[in-house]
């Protein structure tokens, strides 16, 4: 079992040595990242500003497209029971009588009647 | 007199329990000569990690010593430094892998990565045990490397894998019974 261990140890201290003498200097790894590291977060930080300045124009142009739609439906909207307002003869009251022309003129052609 | 990078590297884990403040204020420069004191050794680990693919390893190396370097990834003390520094290696490997194959799936190129072979020198003194490694199960690879090669006890490799202590010592059992036969 011992000879195993130290069998087993002293291929594993070979592979050491050789991957030590293939390792790259602590320098290059160190510094490698950094510059890409600096890179990428300025691209990442120019993204977020994209987007958030998207998200922005999005909401705001929805927004002001909300309001139109709100201000044209309350324009057209009329009540259920608009139509009792209508009390018959309201055409006298909607027009200014004028002098020389009879009131009846104002009247629709169906109220007219059977002459 | 031991540098404070020095003195990191070595203490005990029941030490650096105790010193755990002081080691958690070690500063850039301290952070630095530490990980270059243990270069080395986590080259080696990364290579372990990484299928012994020499680019991958560096890759994840140059990722660990940014983490570490930019402050997102912080030593508490809860355990020694090397064991760590491996820890957080190994994470960083596994994560890199799982990225690299989601790039691969989506670029459909499935049968290179189960052709895919690791590179380096196959014809070394010690190709014989690469190749009986790399036969081997993750774990017992793992901990068969963290005792062997960078001379842990049982229990900080079950600290660096993130197991408990029977499973990576059943692990180590059946690692070395594998090894032994595969190089017999």
């Amino acid at each position: 079992m011992m000879n195993d261990d130290s069998e087993l140890r002293a291929r594993f201290a070979n592979l050491r040595e050789e991957d030590r003498s293939a390792a790259p200097p602590f320098g290059r790894t160190a510094a490698a990242k950094a510059a890409s590291s600096r890179r990428a977060s300025f691209v990442r930080i120019a993204l977020a500003a994209l987007a958030v300045l998207a998200i922005a124009v999005i909401s705001v142009l929805r927004t002001h497209r909300a309001t139109d739609t709100a201000a044209g439906e309350l324009a057209a909207w009329s009540s259920p029971t608009a139509f009792l307002l209508e009390t018959p003869g309201h055409q006298f009251l909607d027009q200014t009588p004028r002098l020389g022309e009879p009131l009846m003129h104002a009247l629709p052609a169906a109220q007219d009647g059977p002459q | 007199m031991l540098s404070v990078a020095a003195q990191i590297i070595e203490a005990p884990p029941n030490v650096m329990e105790r010193s755990a403040a002081a080691a958690v204020a070690l500063d850039e420069a301290g952070l630095r000569n530490a990980l270059k004191a243990l270069h080395l050794e986590s080259y080696g680990w990364a290579l372990s990690c990484c299928r012994r693919r020499a680019d991958e390893a560096e890759n994840v190396l140059q990722l660990v010593y940014l983490k570490l370097l930019s402050g997102k990834a912080v030593f508490e003390g809860k355990s020694s430094f090397k064991t760590w520094l491996f820890a957080v290696i190994r994470k960083t490997a596994a994560h890199e892998h799982r990225l690299e194959l989601l790039r691969r799936l989506r670029l459909s190129r499935i049968p290179k990565i189960l052709d895919a072979k690791p590179r380096g020198e196959q014809s070394g003194v010690e190709a014989r045990l690469k190749e009986a490694l790399e036969k081997l199960p993750a774990r017992q690879r793992e901990v068969l490397q963290l005792v062997f090669y960078h001379d842990l006890s049982i229990v900080e490799a079950a600290k660096v894998m993130g197991v408990g202590i029977g499973s990576a010592r059943t692990h180590y059992e059946r690692g070395k019974k594998q090894m032994r036969r595969r190089l017999a």
